[in-house]
């Protein structure tokens, strides 16, 4: 991982903080975004790709602010598990820490 | 810490999205090493980001009102490479030294000169007493990582060819203990080359 020449260019025009992401890794999160359910896929969509308004996707979703927060906490620590059944380690993801056994 | 974005959550969702004024992404910025809550999320948010970055025209509105030409400052960048390549998602076990020698005012910078000797770009830094090896990273002026090189010495030596050839780059030296972790580094310094093209 360390040392070697990062000469990534996928992307890295557009969003050169993705492109700092080795593929190796954006493989293993995005299998472990195919496991997540369909609404915790779709929240961290709206949320970190489309960036909307927390109000807006609050609306797109039919919740309220509380819950909203509640979901996307719960999103992130179901994907952060789920990653970590690869590395079998301890977590963090979002607005909490989670120690994983 | 009282995190003052803990009520503010798209901040920090439109910061790693490249849409915030640039005044707004620097006080960002300064915040993001000093709070592990964001930085953490801030990585969740990259590292989703990429993973659907393939699936993202579809979903992708055309009619986006926020300008493209807003675009990350160097430290963004710099600061999503050091969370990324030192693992700081998954390793909370290594966050503790992390999070000291990456962030803080009472962690002390290494010590590291750089200088332009022909076609060759060199750089030395002080010894750490910890260090097993030191990675030296460098970055484009718009914060695209150039190149790293890892060593067990004090020294390293990069030609300016290739991806190095650019008018004007940044770079920094991280220490790094037995486990590949970053102990200590280096300040970011910047590199303006008058003989470049």
């Amino acid at each position: 991982m360390f040392g070697r020449t990062q000469a990534t260019t996928t992307g890295s025009e557009a969003d050169p903080m993705t492109a700092l992401i080795e593929d190796g890794r954006r493989d293993q999160v995005r299998a472990a975004m195919e496991k997540l359910g369909h609404e915790d896929r779709e929240l961290l969509r709206l949320l970190y790709v489309e960036a909307l308004p927390n109000a807006q996707i609050a609306q797109t979703l039919g919740i309220d602010a509380g819950t909203l927060r509640v979901r996307k906490h719960r999103a992130l620590k179901r994907l952060s598990a789920l990653l970590s059944d690869d590395d079998d380690g301890n977590v963090s993801v979002g607005e909490g820490t989670q120690a994983r056994a | 810490m009282q995190c003052p974005y803990g009520d503010d959550d798209e901040i920090l969702r439109r910061y790693a999205a490249g849409r915030l004024s640039r005044e707004a992404a620097e006080t960002f910025e300064e915040h993001l090493f000093a709070c592990d809550r964001c930085a953490d999320e801030l990585q969740a948010a990259i590292e989703v980001r990429a993973a659907l970055a393939t699936d993202r025209r579809p979903a992708h509105r055309t009619t986006r009102s926020v300008p493209r030409s807003v675009r990350y400052s160097f430290l963004a960048a710099a600061a999503a490479a050091l969370i990324i390549s030192l693992g700081f998602w998954q390793s909370r076990s290594s966050q503790a030294p992390l999070r000291d020698a990456t962030r803080g005012a009472e962690a002390r910078p290494l010590a590291a000169t750089g200088s332009i000797a022909g076609e060759t770009f060199n750089v030395h830094w002080q010894r750490h007493p910890r260090a097993r090896q030191y990675l030296v990273q460098f970055f484009g002026e718009d914060g695209t990582p150039l190149q790293s090189v890892r060593t067990s010495d004090t020294a390293a030596s990069v030609p300016l060819s290739g991806p190095m050839a650019a008018t004007t780059f940044y770079w920094n030296v991280q220490a790094l203990d037995a486990g590949g972790v970053a102990i200590d580094r280096s300040e970011l310094q910047k590199v303006v080359r008058r003989d470049a093209r």
